[in-house]
């Protein structure tokens, strides 16, 4: 892992710590799924990426979330947004 | 001079125990602000001022638990003179709350969008009222007691009524605390006593609680509650249950084209729509819309959704959306984020705790294709949907699938026969075909 992906992935961990605060940053791998392990629903994704919007200043577009099911995902969407 | 008092934020709650003071003597406040964090079986709730002035006196200190209806502050109200009559006998009249239509002074999010509930009280119909504060209205003033005995305002008042002892009466609510349905009917064979004035009328403040319960036993008692409020739901109404298939695919592509290049926080999501369409076709049924109270249905006109949220520890809590019939989408999704993000936060506000007309619950991002939900008591109806799923799709000769989602009706027979409830879903269900109409 690069220090920039980690460094997103430290992001992507803060907006998800924001929205469910019941949760330890240990809980956060970039392998969790982001509904079945850390049970977040569809209004807490939509919370998750206006808390990324505003700490990275990239928005997902609506056609990505069903594909960004877990950490990682949101981590890799996230550093391929801030490359291009 | 008035009183602020424990406000009831739901039918079950009985008392509150005061976790901080967000203001002091001498502190000017006004309608919808902040005062105090209190800690209830639910959740800690940021309790909201209902009316404007200065804070005069608290009567109360943190790690104090009180019952509902008790005085907590004394408040000289904006406009009025100095303090004459702090002693003033109000102890039977509960806080009230502003009519519907008084904006709150302080502009906030969710304090501009969500306007209390209506009471469905029979003295009051325009006036907000807490129902367990409302219901406390009709019962005797306060008392001290001693050895209190757990019960419900209302059962406290339907013993003294009729002239039940209630010491003699076994509850089978939450900790063996005496409901409604545990009181006999007048002139059975229960052996009556004069109620002792001890055990009239709501309690006094108990014992200081030098701590707020810990997440395990607020999550204990939160199904409790939970256990008691759907015990009396199959025990006492009839339901009956309906489901539909809607033809969800219209809503998606809306929502993709509404979402398109949004920015994240001006995102909808279907759970708004969901809302909405149930919100007008309330409006549209009223015999689903209301409470059964006293032996009849009482309709409310306005439209309080509540809304069934899972909390990530278990356990759920039902925030409600004042006047959902009346919200635009982008309102309603505002306030779902809002409300959703600090329901499961633990830091609802009482506003958003108002008795609710009727209720949704959503089983949705779970992947289950139906939910039919348990009537949450009083109210008469509560729908379910179910999460998206493919179906077939059979036109002439053609075979396809499209995605579906299915809709439930769990109403209550007393207040509503089946075929308005069909009426109901369909209606539903052409609201979410035509989501550019919501």
């Amino acid at each position: 892992m690069t220090a920039r992906s980690s460094s997103m992935l430290d992001s992507v961990c803060e907006a998800i710590l924001e929205v469910a605060p019941n949760l330890s940053r240990s809980d956060l791998q970039r392998s969790s799924s982001l509904h079945d392990d850390l049970g977040l629903d569809s209004i807490d994704l939509v919370n998750v990426a206006g808390a990324l919007a505003e700490h990275t200043g990239i928005t997902i577009p609506d056609a990505e979330y069903g594909r960004l099911t877990r950490v990682g995902d949101l981590v890799d969407f996230l550093e391929a947004r801030r490359s291009s | 001079m008035s009183e602020i008092r424990l406000p009831s934020l739901g039918a079950e709650m009985e008392e509150g125990t005061l976790l901080e003071w967000y203001v002091q003597p001498g502190d000017e406040i006004h309608y919808g602000d902040t005062i105090a964090l209190l800690d209830t079986e639910k959740a800690e709730i940021e309790m909201e001022a209902f009316e404007s002035g200065t804070i005069e006196a608290l009567l109360i200190e943190p790690g104090q638990t009180i019952a509902v209806g008790e005085p907590i502050a004394r408040l000289v109200s904006a406009g009025a003179g100095a303090p004459t009559d702090a002693s003033a006998p109000t102890a039977e009249r509960p806080e009230p709350r502003p009519a519907p239509s008084e904006p709150p002074e302080r502009p906030r999010p969710e304090a501009t969008e969500v306007t209390p509930a209506p009471s469905p009280a029979r003295e009051a119909p325009k006036e907000w009222r807490p129902e367990a504060a409302a219901r406390d209205a009709e019962v005797a003033p306060p008392a001290p007691q001693v050895g209190r005995i757990k019960a419900t305002p209302l059962a406290r008042r339907l013993a003294a009524e009729r002239g039940l002892d209630l010491s003699r009466i076994s509850g089978s609510g939450p900790h063996g605390a005496i409901v409604e349905a545990d009181i006999p009917e007048a002139g059975s064979s229960e052996p009556a006593a004069p109620a002792d004035a001890g055990t009239t009328g709501a309690s006094t403040a108990s014992a200081a609680r030098p701590e707020a319960p810990t997440d395990a036993s607020r999550s204990e008692r939160r199904r409790e509650i939970i256990a008691a409020a759907m015990t009396r739901s199959k025990r006492e109404i009839p339901h009956y249950y309906l489901a539909t298939t809607v033809e969800i695919e219209p809503a998606i592509d809306w929502l993709a084209d509404r979402n398109r290049e949004r920015a994240a926080s001006e995102r909808l999501v279907l759970a708004a729509l969901l809302i909405k369409a149930v919100a007008l076709a309330a409006r549209e049924f009223p015999e689903l819309n209301g409470h059964w109270r006293d032996g009849s249905f009482h309709p409310s006109e306005a439209v309080h959704v509540g809304m069934v949220v899972s909390l990530r520890d278990g356990g759920l809590v039902v925030p409600t959306f004042a006047d959902a019939d009346q919200r635009t989408l982008e309102d309603t999704m505002a306030a779902l984020r809002d409300v959703v993000g600090r329901a499961r936060a633990g830091r609802l506000r009482s506003r958003e705790l108002g008795d609710a007309t009727i209720t949704i619950t959503s089983l949705g991002d779970d992947g289950v294709e139906s939910i039919f939900g348990v009537i949450y008591p009083p109210q008469v109806a509560i729908v379910g949907f179910g999460g998206i799923h493919q179906a077939l799709r059979v036109e002439g000769r053609l075979h396809g699938t499209q995605p579906v989602l299915r809709a439930t009706l769990s109403a209550d027979h007393r207040a509503s026969d089946g075929q308005r409830g069909s009426r109901f879903l369909q209606s539903i269900s052409q609201r979410l075909r035509n989501p550019e109409q919501l």
